[in-house]
């Protein structure tokens, strides 16, 4: 039976929530209130809207009332609008159709003192909304194709498994890693807290897993330089750089590197000591090939080829130029991870300026076997002599309102992890001061090592140090009132390890604006939801895992990867994309033209294009818009509206809650009483 | 290791800092190799002991502080302090430590180590005087507590020549004779 054009059905459904609503305003009496209200068929009051009952009785009234629009009066529609316009689809009323009053946010919680007021507000809130479902229309859905393929940007232990779960659902994996090797920082660990087991030994199978999975293409010693959406796909372009080094012909014979004549700052070891200008940076690198450096070697300034001349397999070419290649893929992941703060910022614990004071990263890296003393503890510069007291400074430049508030999160552990491995090293012959504040161990069985690391004879001093100061004889002292025994201390320590603060990775902020994604505190990733949607970000099919979001340790990071796997998998696994047309649309017969939307645009939804008859006009990018109504509020001419949310739309609701206050206060006027 | 007691360019300071050429790195080990001792080093600080200690709000330094002090090796400073003797003994602290540690017994290790290196207070070394030439600590003097309750004067039975001959051989008696 066709419906008449005019003729409205609007079913009213209040709901007590508990005593949220219901223990300020007295939600049958709302209900009632309605049933002559014009346009609307049916009302009725719930105990939970949102439970079985009443979603049955939603579902019930649009069948046999034949309703035309649903109001619903609860709470905020973040919580449950989804489910309520499930319901309307389920029944064949088209999901828009659905208004929902706030009457626990925006009236019982607020007014919850005042229930007179309360009941007014929550009054006119629900005449609003009736107002508002009565020019409601029906909203489609528009299905874009997603290719089966994910691009992993950062190949550390979040990225490798990320890779590794979509590849084993059978995805195709782009891993594309900045540096030379992928691994990430975890390849620097000697060992992992709290079960002191050796990093490498549990990473290097998920290298090499990387390295042979057919689904996997790893991308080394490359950068993504552009992003770009195609309706359900993204095009990326990725830069790679040349590495001279051919990976199918090298033999990793080391021929290149015993030779090479000049040296470069170890990066691998986070500058202490050197490297070859051609080298390989760990062992157990992936790609297992040597890789020349392009701002170290001399060939391009003196015209050295030793290296290319020692070669036996003609593997190295100084005529390799940047390549760039564009790939298709369906989702995104990043997991770009982190860095210490840069030293040279803490000035008052002689960053930069102490030879003895390193970062805490440099000191794992001096316990690495692999590391530029072998795993020994030696002195810099000349890496010789051990030293006999070392105090370890917590919190170096974290939670501190001068540099980086936040707390680094796995400071506190590497910390004890650090002293625990020398403490097995060198026993008694090296004396260990940790200068903490808190010391946050909690994960599981983290607070069990912090005891072990006590009993191993850690000194612990609760306080931070000030007066920090560099002997002639390269000692470092400083003082340090301790909380535990209530006295100042002047201490003096052969060598100081910085806990440093942590920083999300150069580049991550370029990185996060081609991706679309917001930042949070510290420049790090922004998650779509701090609890709920810690992996998903605002830019739909691109996800976060690992540091890029907050520092992270390893559990947390491979946890992480592993859902933001899951996360893409079930974005690009379904093959399409559907998106709810609830956007912004132009009518090309109003627009002029004029560009404005375009401007205020903040997602780059919008753009110019020429049509058939020449005009340029405002074209909207339905999967990038995101319905914020900007440029429905700037068009000069009313051209460009927000469906669901149009300037008509929000006057009738806007006109329907006015009307009733009015009418409330002239029935007042004339009756002379109060009135609901 | 380089002294680092020079005044010059650190700030004028109300307390004078303890420099770490003081700390004595053995005393934890000694406390520790104590029956006593073995849990010392699991504690973390939490001041636990002190709040319920009943009488360490007098006290100049908390019981938790001391604790700290024996792990940061500050043997002079423990055991030269008069609030290792002024514990009552009463096993709160040590009841209530979440980690474990023998906070009271761990004092009755330190007044040890401290009667051996002659640190006891006059007052102990008078009450060690009175039980080693009476044998008994609270002598009944008021004839008519007893004669009350319709008891012979005497308590009976009572002797202390024993105690006295026992403890003449003991620590206390080499302590008081020897002491100041």
């Amino acid at each position: 039976m066709p419906k008449k054009k005019d003729e409205h059905r609007i079913g009213v459904f209040i709901c007590s929530c508990g005593t949220n609503i219901g223990g300020v305003i007295d939600v049958r009496k709302l209900a009632r209130d309605f049933k002559d209200y014009p346009g609307v068929t049916f009302t009725t009051s719930n105990m939970f809207t949102c439970s079985k009952d009443g979603q049955d009785k939603i579902a019930e009234m649009i069948k046999e009332k034949d309703l035309t629009g649903v109001v619903i009066g609860a709470c905020t529609p973040k919580l449950h609008e989804q489910l309520f316009r499930e319901i309307l689809e389920e029944n064949d009323l088209n999901p828009f159709r659905l208004a929902q009053a706030n009457l626990r946010e925006h009236d019982t919680w607020v007014h919850g003192d005042d229930p007179e007021v309360a009941y007014k507000v929550a009054y006119d809130l629900v005449a609003g909304a009736i107002e508002r479902a009565k020019t409601l229309e029906d909203i489609g859905f528009e299905e874009y194709p997603v290719d089966k393929s994910v691009l992993v940007i950062g190949a550390g232990i979040a990225g490798i498994q990320s890779a590794l779960d979509l590849a084993d659902k059978g995805i195709k994996v782009c891993l594309v890693e900045k540096y030379t090797s992928i691994g990430g920082y975890m390849a620097r660990l000697e060992k992992t807290f709290p079960t002191l087991d050796c990093s490498m030994c549990i990473l290097s199978p998920k290298l090499s897993a990387v390295e042979r999975h057919k689904n996997i293409e790893i991308l080394s010693y490359s950068e993504v330089i552009e992003v770009e959406r195609d309706y359900g796909n993204f095009n990326v372009r990725v830069k790679k750089k040349p590495r001279y080094v051919s990976i199918e012909d090298c033999i990793n014979c080391g021929a290149c590197e015993r030779n090479c004549p000049v040296t470069g700052r170890a990066e691998w070891n986070l500058g202490l000591g050197d490297r070859k200008a051609i080298y390989k940076p760990f062992p157990q690198a992936v790609p297992g090939v040597f890789f020349l450096d392009k701002d170290s070697c001399t060939h391009w300034t003196d015209g050295c080829t030793i290296c290319a001349e020692k070669c036996p397999r003609d593997a190295i070419s100084y005529d390799v130029e940047i390549e760039e290649i564009e790939i298709k893929v369906g989702a995104i992941i990043a997991a770009t991870g982190f860095v210490e703060m840069d030293i040279e910022e803490l000035s008052e614990y002689g960053g930069g300026k102490f030879t003895n004071v390193l970062t805490a990263g440099q000191y794992g890296r001096l316990l690495s076997l692999v590391g530029p003393t072998e795993g020994k503890i030696l002195l810099p510069p000349s890496f010789e002599q051990s030293p006999k007291r070392i105090a370890y400074i917590n919190c170096a430049g974290s939670r501190d309102e001068n540099h980086r508030p936040w707390c680094c999160n796995f400071g506190c552990m590497y910390t004890l992890r650090h002293a625990e491995m020398t403490h097995r090293l060198y026993g008694d012959d090296i004396d260990q001061w940790i200068i903490y504040h808190e010391l946050r161990a909690g994960g599981k069985e983290y607070e069990q090592f912090y005891r072990r690391v006590r009993e191993s004879g850690v000194r612990f001093v609760r306080g931070f140090p000030s007066e920090m100061i560099e002997e002639k004889d390269g000692s470092i002292s400083f003082s340090v009132f301790d909380q535990g025994t209530g006295s100042l201390l002047r201490l003096n320590f052969d060598m100081v390890v910085l806990t440093m603060a942590i920083d999300p990775s150069p580049g991550t902020a370029h990185l996060a604006h081609m991706l679309g994604v917001d930042r949070s505190e510290g420049g790090f990733m922004k998650e779509l939801h701090p609890k709920l949607e810690p992996v998903n970000t605002k830019s739909r099919g691109v996800f976060i895992a690992g540091a890029c979001q907050s520092p992270k340790d390893i559990p947390a990071s491979v946890a992480d990867g592993k859902a933001a796997a899951s996360a893409a998998a079930s974005h690009v696994l379904k093959g399409k994309v559907r998106v709810q047309m609830d956007k912004a649309v132009v009518d090309e017969t109003l627009c002029i033209g004029c560009g404005l939307c375009e401007k205020v645009c903040p997602f780059d939804a919008i753009s110019m294009t020429v049509r058939d008859d020449e005009r340029q006009l405002a074209e909207v990018s339905s999967i990038l818009c995101t319905g914020c109504g900007k440029c429905q509020v700037v068009c000069p001419i009313g051209a460009i509206k927000r469906k669901h949310f149009t300037t008509e739309q929000i006057e009738a609701e806007v006109l329907g809650l006015i009307s009733a206050h009015r009418k409330r206060e002239q029935s007042a006027k004339t009756s002379g009483g109060v009135s609901s | 290791m380089t002294e680092t007691g020079e005044k010059k360019g650190l700030p004028d300071v109300f307390i004078e800092p303890i420099n770490m050429s003081e700390l004595d790195r053995g005393f934890r080990k000694e406390i520790q190799s104590m029956p006593n001792g073995e849990e010392l080093s699991a504690c973390f600080a939490c001041s636990t002991c002190t709040s319920a200690c009943p009488v360490a709000n007098i006290w100049e330094i908390k019981p938790h502080q001391l604790i700290r002090m024996i792990i940061l090796g500050m043997r002079e400073k423990v055991l030269s302090s008069k609030e290792i003797w002024l514990c009552l003994t009463c096993f709160e602290c040590q009841e209530r430590c979440p980690q474990g540690v023998r906070v009271t017994d761990i004092f009755f290790d330190c007044k040890n180590l401290a009667a051996e290196e002659n640190m006891i207070p006059d007052s102990i070394v008078a009450l060690g005087k009175e039980l080693l030439e009476k044998g008994q600590l609270y002598i009944v003097t008021a004839d008519w507590e007893r004669e009350d309750l319709d008891l012979e004067p005497d308590v009976p039975g009572l002797s202390t020549d024993a105690v006295k001959r026992v403890l003449g051989g003991t620590r206390t008696g080499r302590l008081v004779k020897g002491g100041k």
